[in-house]
């Protein structure tokens, strides 16, 4: 039936009548849709102001900061500037506007720098708002930053939630291997990409709603300053933390950064929002002049925009208790009660749509995972989606989860050409194309290891490599050639199995994932710090908002400066090394050492980088084992390495810090063993300030992993040492299949284990079956 | 209680190991614990661990098994929207599940196995009285009188068995037939065996009509015949002196007992056999069932009726009217129905009577679909695994011995599914190069190793898998054709005095040259696709390597089926008896070293023994060992040789009265002893590595040779052929 329907394809491909949808399927496929998928052609692309041509190549001059003073900016890019390679590329995100600001009249603003080999005749840039095409143009500006101006339609906006996607397709203008796509970009520049308004006064923030809508700068940050006027005074810690955590879940922003002062500092002026907590007197000795009926008892508002000055948010009351309350008043429209399920991980600030939790067999459909049919004429297709995962998940080892394929390739497609399924940029299954007719592939599986899959959000990228006879002899223009190859439908399904689930001490991805283990906490979880450590507080603050977002809840914090209030529940110890709490270094798994080793005064001598040569290196390189090729295609054919080769996990020495880290991170089991210990330290107070906005990066939190992870001085690159033997904690009601599924991952992990239970249960079989037959049957 | 404790322990054990091996872990893990599987098997055989070691390893072994059970289920079967894919992949699947099925029937089986019984003495007065019947259809007379002569010369009180000749080509209906020729063969024949029987004094008996075959046949005869015991034998079975003495005490312990069976030895080689000239050194294909599934079906109270070499009891045979019928092999039918009706069966595992088997590669194929269709038939009508009054080991022994027929079908599709890939590109099999290897090489590995372990004396590797395809292609249909027909087939004698004067092909090997050529193909469209298509090379090669081994095995039948000429009919067995050679009062003194059916071979010691010689023909002169007065048995000299001190004299037997049988049949059939002492000589196991390397330097030979005699016979129709246009001409 394949063999005909392939057939099918090859006449219809060469029939100039079927050329339009070569990939025409039986009825009851959705219609296959073209490149440009997106329904509502724009109503008014006459009013798209494109460049004047000619010029597009010049050089654009930087857009300066300060423009017209009457106009409000809304920056676009949530993560900094926004790279777009390959031949295709698409990113989608929500971006939250105020009424105001959907009310006026808007203008998109665009800067953007592309590849000096993408053809600018068959390479495109688009850009839609609400699924409206607002800008479409030819990419063509190798030499620098090309800006594109673009009035957004009337009534396009909305007040709230708006999608934004920015898609470009490249072609290269010499070149038709699969290697060259990967010199195809296109960068998007964050400081030059924003919605301008008419109404200068559109970024006011109203109404507490509006701090949805905080807009990250021009890098991709979102500034946060928490000013406690009192804080000197009383012991305000716990209600600053919940209060980051209240703005966080509003401005689910992709790298949040909160920093804590005690007074306002007038001459800062980097922040998004500044949120004053206090009762009245305080705020009005430290703030000035208060908003009128802030007199009347617990209050969450905004002050009066004073030309350009920050956001500023007001949390008071006329007493402790009563700033208290204005916080869980602000708190209640976002907080999540403890135990409940969440349909989502909420990532559409940077990424939409949201990534589906998976806690069990799971279906998903390429359509709701947000990748719509499209067919593709180029070399190298690549789309990708997420997903999230509890953080109790426990197949790392076993698991293998399918992508069940609805695909068609042309008999132009050669045989070799591949599709490569990644899972957090590793590969994990690789499925040739192997037809020379082309064929059409019907929920073709795909086996995909669940070995690089971790806690919490997940992106599974698949990638079609394909190879032609054209591009072999790529003759000019061949690049362009517009005929399809190859197309995805979006009935394709990502199908998750039953999966085993048990918590796991330590495990930092967990905790990076889905704040786990705190964020199920109902009952205060301990953060250890030193009084009046302000560093210490922003990091808290820090650390804890990434928690409650990728917890989707607040967390229920104490603060304490002692271990012993500690000892029995989850805690998170942060401060210089110095200045964590003796015995608690080695509960986590760190050398003691290194509270005199990991100073300040040593910065990362050389010859300590990775550019250090070494003798056994290089022996270890050079020598291969004595197997040679045949040893080389068992390891490669079967994955079997000899640190495989054990019956329980080995114990890990203590960790002991290099000179060249930053910030370490670092997590074990409480004392009593029935909770998590975190500890968070740097070799001193400024190094904690530093490496804590490190940590505020969306892309560094999702690198934590293991029982250490360390971030490096430049604060990006981080190092983890993984875990080598977890305590288990229940985390889902007894079930057999579940139990089975631990035991399954346990022993796929230890996998000399395996084979020693085997053989025990079949000497015991044996033994049984034995004086069984001794006693059944006839006996002589 | 104590079983009670033991069956839980067991049960216990048993739910751990599945628990174990259905766990989903990874490929590696699988791969060790696979290792370490067969690295223990193999060190329990070189130890040659016997007893609880010996299950123990069949313990590991079938994990392994159903490990690859349980991932050719969960991870292998390609997806249902691929129907072109699915619909093989599955019948490849289902083929594969009743392998399996089969290994756990036969672990069931043979697990352990009844050592043998010792011998029971009956007092003298309490022997039963025991008719023998000797059922025949168109066997030579001269044939049935060596038969019956070893029958009369059992040693048994002469008052307490009677022979019966159940002649059935002698019947009235037969006499009487349409064709005139037949008729008068038919009457001939009645009136020449009449006078045998009279001289040898057995019972010739004959009946109306030719009604339900043997069955009918063995039923006429308890009709006319009152002893409380029957014994059976096939026309060219004859028993040893100790057969009754060996068989109806059992009768005596146990008043339910319906049977005692004994194997059938064979004087001859099968087809296999003799054309792979295997049968001096290689157990028989018949030892694994008498040897050890008989034994292990004993153990279970299943070990059924083979048809002949066996003592039945009169009484439960009253109960069940006779022999059943409905299906062509009666005689498994009869035990089913005994069986269920709460009667019990022995198996004695001592070789007590020799006869004939089918020679020529189309008389096997006859009587191989003779037992298939009566084994379908009898699943299909008594049905064992649902027959009320079977315990429950019976029932599953029953349902090993019938369903094991079902083996054309998986056999077919195993050689066929590898050319699915080749040929048409079907994924029916969906599984990396790597997984393929690390699960399907492990399963083959452990599977090769239990069977070893289970029948290594009595099968060498590969051999089972040769007769398995050599009996497929032929039988196939007839499997096919009972099932769409279940009443169709009807009895058809085995002929088993056939002989092969001339090197030539079997009538029936035109398939196996066709399978042959399809299979040679299949390799050069492997060799091919690796070099046209690298990017799958890994696939390919798997699968290719699997068409190699169906070409190995088809290789070797092509020797099979190329029939040797034949130098000697029947086997010669070592007796070295004292005799004298000579004639009218001039003896000297000799010992017979061998005979065979036709002739012996004598050592005469002495200075006159060239005269002698020169006549051509003299007699032997020795005491039987029945007792008695000194006999004399007439004989032809056909060669003769100086040896030593003697000379060496081969000669043949000249059957000219009653009593030259009896002499004959003394020679060869009286000392069962020697029959035992040739099958140990052949029993030795050559292991999984060594038997592989035998077995496939054994197939290169034999392809060679059926290739040879394939160009033969093409060139010889080209000869004879050729003469013919130009006879037209003239």
């Amino acid at each position: 039936m394949r063999l005909l329907l392939a057939a099918l394809l090859v006449a219809g491909a060469s029939g100039a009548a079927a050329q339009q949808q070569p990939f025409d399927m039986t009825p009851e496929r959705p219609p296959v849709e073209e490149a440009e998928p997106l329904p509502q052609p724009a109503p008014t692309e006459d009013d798209v102001e494109e460049e004047p041509e000619p010029e597009a190549a010049q050089p654009v001059q930087p857009v300066r900061p300060t423009q017209p003073a009457a106009e409000a900016r809304r920056q676009l890019l949530p993560d900094g500037n926004l790279v777009l390679g390959g031949e295709s590329a698409s990113r989608s995100w929500a971006v939250h506007l105020t009424a105001a600001q959907a009310a006026s009249a808007a203008t998109l603003h665009l800067g953007y720098q592309n590849a000096v080999v993408a053809a600018p005749e068959s390479s495109r840039l688009q850009v839609f708002i609400n699924n409206t095409v607002v800008a479409d143009q030819a990419v063509r500006s190798a030499d620098g930053v090309a800006s594109i101006e673009a009035a957004v339609p009337p009534g396009l906006l909305r007040a709230g939630r708006n999608d934004l996607t920015m898609r470009v397709r490249h072609r290269h203008r010499t070149d038709c291997t699969i290697a060259s796509t990967y010199e195809l970009w296109t960068e998007i520049y964050a400081a030059q990409t924003y919605l301008s308004f008419s109404d200068s006064a559109a970024n006011t923030f109203v109404g507490v709603s509006d701090l949805r809508a905080l807009a990250p700068d021009a890098e991709g940050r979102t500034m946060v300053e928490i000013v406690a006027p009192a804080m000197e005074r009383l012991d305000m810690t716990a209600d600053i933390l919940r209060l980051a955590q209240a703005v966080a879940l509003y401005a689910n922003q992709t790298n949040l950064e909160f920093s804590i002062a005690s007074a306002i500092d007038p001459e800062r002026r980097d922040q998004s929002l500044r949120v004053l907590l206090g009762s009245l007197e305080e705020l009005q000795m430290a703030a000035g002049t208060l908003p009128p009926g802030a007199a009347q008892g617990s209050v969450t508002t905004f002050l009066p925009r004073n030309g350009e000055s920050v956001p500023t948010l007001v949390v008071s009351g006329r007493s402790r208790e009563e700033w208290r309350a204005a916080i869980d008043q602000l708190l209640a429209p976002v907080d999540r009660a403890g135990g409940t399920r969440r349909e989502a991980l909420i990532t559409e600030s940077w990424r939409t749509p949201n990534a589906p939790m998976v806690y069990e067999q799971r279906n998903l459909t390429f359509a709701e995972l947000g990748i719509p049919s499209e067919q593709f004429s180029g070399r190298r297709y690549m789309r990708s989606f997420t997903f999230a995962i509890p953080a109790d998940f426990y197949a790392g080892s076993y698991g293998e989860a399918r992508l069940l394929l609805d695909a068609a390739y042309s008999s132009a497609v050669l045989p070799g050409s591949s599709i490569n399924v990644y899972v957090n940029g590793n590969i994990a299954a690789s499925m040739q194309l192997t037809e020379r007719r082309g064929a059409i592939l019907n929920q073709m599986p795909i086996k995909v290891t669940m070995r690089h899959f971790r806690p919490g959000l997940n992106e599974v990228t698949v990638e079609a490599e394909l190879l032609t006879e054209q591009d072999d002899a790529c003759l000019p223009g061949a690049a362009a050639d517009e005929t399809p190859r190859f197309a995805v439908f979006d009935t394709s399904r990502f199908v998750m199995p039953d999966f085993g689930r048990i918590g796991q001490y330590p495990n930092l991805s967990a905790t990076a994932g889905t704040g786990y283990p705190y964020g199920l906490a109902n009952d205060p979880v301990a953060i250890v710090l030193e009084r009046d450590d302000l560093a210490g507080i922003s990091t808290a603050a820090n650390m804890l908002a990434r928690i409650a977002l990728a917890a989707g809840r607040t967390i229920p914090v104490s603060a304490t400066t002692s271990t012993d209030a500690a000892r029995q529940q989850d805690a998170i110890f942060i401060g210089a090394i110095n200045a964590i709490p003796a015995g608690v270094l080695a509960q986590v798994g760190v050398n003691e050492d290194s509270r005199t080793s990991w100073t300040t005064a040593a910065a990362a001598p050389a010859g300590q980088g990775p550019d250090q040569a070494s003798l056994d290196d290089w022996r270890r390189q050079m020598e291969r084992p004595g197997f040679g090729d045949i040893g080389d295609w068992f390891s490669r054919t079967f994955g079997i390495t000899i640190d495989m080769m054990r019956f329980t996990p080995t114990d890990d020495t203590a960790y002991l810090p290099s000179q060249a880290d930053a910030l370490l991170i670092a997590q074990g089991t409480n004392p009593a063993g029935n909770g998590v210990w975190t500890v968070i330290a740097a070799p001193s107070t400024d190094q904690l300030a530093a490496g804590s906005a490190g940590l505020a990066d969306h892309r560094t939190w999702g690198q934590l992993s293991g029982r250490v992870t360390t971030l490096g001085s430049d604060l990006r690159t981080t190092m983890s040492r993984p875990v080598a033997s977890a305590s288990f904690v229940e985390s889902q009601p007894p079930s057999f299949t579940n139990y089975r599924l631990i035991v399954a991952n346990w022993l796929s992990a230890n996998i000399l284990s395996y084979s020693l239970l085997l053989v025990v249960a079949c000497v015991l079989l044996g033994i049984g079956t034995s004086g069984l037959l001794s006693r059944l049957g006839r006996r002589r | 209680m104590s079983r009670l404790l033991i069956v839980l322990l067991w049960a216990a054990a048993a739910v751990m190991v599945l628990l174990i091996v259905s766990l989903p872990i990874n490929l590696q893990t699988h791969l060790i614990a696979g290792a370490v599987v067969l690295t223990a098997m193999m060190t329990l055989k070189l130890v040659g661990a016997g007893g609880t070691w010996r299950l123990i390893a069949l313990a590991l072994g079938t994990a392994i098994v159903m490990r690859y059970v349980y991932w050719r289920t969960t991870s292998t079967l390609p997806p249902v929207s691929q129907l072109e894919n699915f619909i093989p992949g599955l019948l490849l699947y289902l083929a594969e599940m009743y392998s399996v099925f089969m290994l756990a029937l036969s672990l069931f089986i043979v697990a352990k196995p009844l050592p043998s019984r010792p011998s029971i003495s009956v007092a003298e007065e309490d022997l039963p009285t025991v008719d023998v019947f000797i059922p025949t259809y168109n066997e030579e007379p001269s044939l049935l009188a060596d038969t019956i002569a070893a029958a009369q010369a059992m040693d048994y009180p002469k008052d307490r068995f009677t022979v019966w000749l159940l002649d059935d080509g002698g019947t009235v209906q037969k006499r009487n037939a349409d064709n005139v020729v037949a008729a008068q063969e038919a009457e001939e024949r009645h009136a020449e065996l009449q006078k045998l029987c009279a001289d040898l004094g057995a019972n010739y008996l004959t009946r109306e009509r030719n009604e339900h075959a043997k069955a009918g046949n063995l039923n006429n005869g308890l009709a006319h015949s009152t002893g409380a015991l029957i014994a059976v034998f096939d026309a060219d079975h004859a028993p040893a002196r100790s057969f009754l003495r060996e068989t109806v005490g059992y009768f005596n312990e146990d008043p339910k007992l319906f049977l005692v069976q004994t194997p059938h030895f064979f004087l001859n080689p099968d087809p296999l056999e003799r054309n792979l000239r295997t049968f001096e050194k290689m157990p028989s294909e018949n030892e694994m069932f008498y040897g050890i599934i008989q034994r292990g079906l004993d153990k279970w109270n299943a070990s059924f009726f083979c048809g002949s070499a066996a003592v039945l009891n009169r009484k439960a045979l009253e109960e069940t009217q006779g022999f059943s019928g409905i299906s062509i092999t009666e005689d498994c039918e009869t035990a089913v129905e005994l069986h269920s009706r709460g009667w019990n069966s022995v198996y004695v595992d001592k070789p007590l009577i020799a006869g004939l088997q089918p020679t020529t590669f189309a008389s096997f194929i006859g009587q191989r679909s003779r037992w298939a269709q009566g084994m379908m038939q009898i699943l299909r009508f008594r049905f064992p695994p649902l027959k009320r009054g079977l315990s429950l080991p019976q029932r599953l022994c029953y349902m090993s011995s019938t369903l094991f027929w079902l083996f054309p079908f998986p056999r077919t599709i195993f050689l066929f599914a590898p050319l699915f890939y080749l040929f048409f590109d079907l994924q029916i099999f969906t599984a990396s190069g790597g997984e393929f290897l690390a699960y399907t090489l492990s399963y083959m590995v452990v599977n090769l190793m239990m069977q070893n372990y289970l029948y290594g004396n009595f099968r060498w590797p590969w051999i089972s898998e040769l007769y398995e395809y050599i009996q497929s292609v032929h039988l196939l249909p007839a499997v096919v054709s009972v099932m769409l027909n279940p009443r169709k087939p009807t009895f058809k004698v085995t002929a088993k005095d056939e002989s092969v004067s001339t090197s030539r092909l079997s009538e029936l090997s035109r398939p196996f040259f066709v399978i042959f050529a399809v299979l040679l193909v299949g390799v050069a469209v492997t060799a091919w696709r690796v070099y046209a298509e690298p990017w799958k090379a890994d696939v390919t090669l798997v699968v290719g390597g699997w068409n190699l081994l169906n070409l190995i095995l088809a290789g070797c039948a092509l020797g099979v089926v190329s029939e040797r000429r034949e130098w000697t009919a029947t086997r010669r067995v070592k007796v070295n008896r004292r005799c004298e050679f000579g004639q009218d009062g001039q003896w000297l003194p000799a010992t017979i070293e061998d005979v065979s059916v036709n002739g012996a071979r004598v050592r005469v010691y002495g200075k006159n023994v060239q005269p002698l010689i020169a006549q051509g023909h003299a007699n032997l002169r020795f005491i039987p060992q029945s007792g008695g007065e000194r006999a004399m048995l007439p004989i032809d000299i056909r060669n003769s040789e100086k040896d030593g001190e003697g000379v060496m004299i081969g000669c043949r037997y000249i059957r000219s009265a009653p009593e030259h049988h009896r002499l004959v049949a003394d020679l060869i059939f009286a000392n069962a002893e020697q029959w035992t002492q040739f099958q140990h000589t052949r029993r030795r196991n050559p292991g999984v590595l060594l038997g592989t390397v035998w077995f496939l330097r054994l197939s290169f030979f034999q392809t060679w040779r059926g290739l040879v005699y394939f160009m033969r016979g093409v060139r010889g129709s080209q000869v004879q052929e050729a003469p013919l246009p130009s006879g037209a001409k003239a």
